[in-house]
């Protein structure tokens, strides 16, 4: 089990709360832990126009996971 | 020179000029000012919001800035974007590109915002004269 930081950006956070949550999980990767949230509350685990990141650095949905990362999950970017 | 800012203060149009310096070899200078608008896709909006991954953001943002400075005929680029509440008629983002010819500086800094749109974790927040809120951009739907 995974100790893991997991903070979710924007309107992602009115949904999961913005966190930072600390969270345990079996989740392997990053898409693995997203597909854990959505389902915990009810949601479509679809990525499209989401980005992740781990330990401050973008990372693909595959990135695996280790005990003490910090993940964050961000919908589509609004700058300008 | 290329610099990316965000700024938590109403962003100074003189200040910020002064970050692009001067060339002798520089023909164009080509500003932007995005301002906050009181209307978005047909709702009256009363005031906004930015907010901005600080670590990502920064470093994305001065990736496409030096990556326009890298461009050929570009002199200098800065670009400066807005953190925190903002109300209507304030400079949410401003952009400026020097270049020898005015044919790259403008091309230059429309294309580093249409980046900074869409590459740079910002996001924003609009407050509704219904007295109603939401994220711009993005809905969570249900399976």
């Amino acid at each position: 089990m995974k100790e893991l930081q997991v903070t979710f950006w924007a309107a992602l956070g009115e949904r999961f709360g913005s966190g930072p949550h600390h969270l345990r999980s079996e989740a392997v990767d990053c898409m693995a832990l997203w597909q854990e949230c959505c389902m915990a509350q009810g949601i479509d685990a679809a990525t499209q126009g989401l980005r992740v990141a781990r330990n401050d650095e973008f990372v693909d949905w595959g990135a695996q996971i280790q005990t003490g990362d910090r993940i964050e999950f961000m919908p589509p970017f609004a700058g300008g | 020179m290329a610099v990316f800012q965000l700024s938590a203060t109403p962003i100074q149009l003189d200040t910020a000029r002064r970050l692009l310096g001067t060339d002798p070899g520089c023909g164009a200078y080509v500003a932007f000012e995005g301002w906050v608008r009181n209307h978005h896709q047909g709702r009256a909006v009363s005031a906004l919001s930015y907010r901005a991954h600080p670590v990502l953001a920064v470093r994305a943002g001065t990736q496409l800035v030096q990556l326009t400075a890298a461009e050929p005929d570009v002199l200098g680029v800065a670009a400066i974007h807005r953190v925190g509440d903002l109300v209507i008629g304030d400079v949410a983002v401003w952009i400026g590109v020097l270049a020898g010819h005015r044919a790259a500086a403008f091309q230059h800094c429309r294309a580093l915002l249409d980046r900074i749109k869409s590459e740079v974790p910002i996001w924003k927040h609009e407050q509704y004269t219904d007295g109603t809120s939401g994220w711009t951009g993005h809905d969570v739907k249900p399976p």
